[in-house]
């Protein structure tokens, strides 16, 4: 059976990618021609160069693929004006779902965000049942909303089945752009202080972030938007929970809504100052003084479960040290648990 | 190497299950490496669990001044599939006829509905024992043995669209 993935090039779409080949799919991916196609080197897919804002290109691209997985997103809190990700996450996700219409394939499932649920001041778990009441929501997640939006008003014109998956904070291996859920480690490992947040959220693995996706192609039901999360904690107990896997102290200070707030500014100006991308923007720090905490109980009804936190971060460490994201001054004092070491040692036979 | 594999096939459950259940050594016709298959027996007493065996045949692919020197055991093997009707799941053993003493290969096959009842999804686990450790054998065998697995629905849907 063939699965098309759009975004395959990203941390979810490549985690995907690597699930299907596992599970026996053939695979094509739609990649831009000038995308840096490292993480699908000696990967068994077939390339279908081509963009999703531009439609010609998308002619016969889901041709025999029975799913479609759109995974193909901008996902950034800087750098990108309104129209800019509502163009890749309404233009592109319409444009992807008119494909997979023409080729009849089964169903498409679209990658949106838990995000799109909402988020709460105080610790209350959401679910696919909540919808978006956000009053200051960052560009991004207003994309992802209307990216869910258009997608149900697609399928609906053209009869074609959707599945939407929500994920958590997705963390792990196999993210070359470093997106910014694993950038919020890198974050808090380089800051000296190890200042912590008052917020909560949901981290999950990619890995079973790609799982969710095939349960929900294969098991969802049509029209349904599904959680593929995992734990719901407070960032205290994240950064707790790195600090332990790196070996290292922290998290020492939790900040309150207004230095969280301030300290996003702050990284703005500075980087604006330096030219560079910000560390953390004010919407992320607006964000993490927020709980996004949700409940998986609806996927995990039809096969999914969720990895422990603690596992998917000490991936994601892993990963984050064996790219040289984190720098090497940070690295050196770091004394990685036995978990971390592991999926070091994994990743360097890979790369041998 | 994993002993699980699943696969997901464009044929509503209950399709696959009779095809599956019913006609299990019709499907040699569709496997390019099968020579025969032939069926032995079945208990179909109890109306929801079904079992038959089969004496399968594979072609023989050694070069050709090997094979006087080759057993026809060697390519034959006996399997035994007990069909649950109420859970879609079935227990299965493998005999090859020329290590039956040593080696013993059974699993379960379990059908689940997919795609809203458009597909079903096959999910295959197996356990080999007799290899005594021996780990690039064993993982050599797991594939084999799913693979085959996996051939063997890949024909029963051949076998369904054709119809």
């Amino acid at each position: 059976m063939r699965a098309l993935v759009t975004g395959a090039t990203g941390i979810v779409g490549n985690n995907l990618v690597r699930a299907l080949l596992d599970d026996g799919y053939d695979v094509r991916v739609l990649v831009r021609p000038s995308s840096d196609n490292t993480s699908l080197r000696r990967l068994p897919v077939e390339h279908w160069p081509g963009d999703i804002l531009d439609h010609q290109t998308l002619v016969g691209v889901a041709d025999k693929c029975s799913f479609v997985f759109h995974a193909a997103a901008l996902f950034a809190y800087s750098g990108f004006t309104q129209d800019e990700l509502d163009q890749i996450a309404v233009d592109g996700t319409r444009n992807v779902i008119t494909a997979a219409a023409h080729a009849n394939a089964e169903r498409i499932v679209v990658t949106s965000s838990t995000v799109t649920l909402g988020s709460a001041t105080t610790p209350a778990v959401r679910d696919e049942r909540d919808t978006f009441e956000d009053k200051y929501p960052s560009s991004y997640t207003l994309s992802k909303v209307r990216q869910e939006k258009a997608a149900f008003e697609a399928c609906r014109e053209l009869g074609l089945e959707l599945v939407v998956v929500c994920p958590g904070l997705t963390v792990g291996s196999f993210d070359y752009r470093l997106s910014p859920s694993n950038a919020s480690i890198v974050n808090y490992l380089n800051d000296p202080m190890r200042f912590t947040f008052p917020g909560g959220c949901n981290i999950v693995s990619a890995r079973d972030v790609a799982a969710g996706h095939i349960v929900a192609a294969c098991h969802g039901a049509a029209g349904e938007r599904y959680v593929v999360g995992g734990e719901n904690l407070h960032w205290r107990d994240v950064h707790r929970m790195i600090s332990a896997l790196g070996g290292t102290f922290g998290p020492t200070y939790t900040l309150n809504n207004t230095s969280t707030y301030l300290a996003g500014a702050a990284a703005e100006m500075s980087a604006r100052v330096m030219g560079k991308r910000p560390s953390v923007t004010r919407d992320e720090a607006t964000m993490a003084c927020h709980y996004y905490w949700y409940s998986s109980d609806a996927i995990s009804r039809l096969g999914y479960a969720a990895t422990p936190c603690e596992d998917a971060l000490a991936e994601a460490l892993a990963w984050l040290i064996h790219r040289s994201y984190l720098s090497e001054s940070v690295v050196d004092r770091l004394t990685p648990d036995d978990r971390v070491r592991e999926h070091l040692q994994a990743l360097r036979g890979v790369a041998a | 190497m994993s002993n699980r594999s699943k696969l997901l096939v464009m044929q509503p459950r209950d399709r696959l299950h009779t095809v599956l259940v019913t006609r299990t050594w019709e499907l040699a016709d569709f496997l390019d490496e099968i020579a025969s298959a032939e069926f032995i027996e079945q208990d179909t007493r109890d109306t929801r669990v079904k079992s038959a065996s089969h004496v399968w045949q594979a072609k023989p692919s050694v070069p050709p001044m090997l094979a006087p020197h080759v057993n026809a055991d060697h390519f034959r093997w006996t399997a035994t599939v007990r069909w649950n009707d109420d859970d879609y799941e079935s227990r299965w053993r493998i005999e090859p006829h020329a290590l039956k003493q040593s080696l013993s290969c059974d699993g379960v096959v379990t059908l689940s509905e997919a795609v809203g009842g458009r597909a079903t999804q096959v999910a295959v686990d197996a356990k080999i024992d007799g290899l005594n450790d021996q780990q690039g054998v064993e993982t050599i065998a797991y594939r084999i043995v799913l693979v085959n697995w996996q051939k063997l629905v890949e024909a029963a849907v051949r076998r369904l669209a054709n119809e």
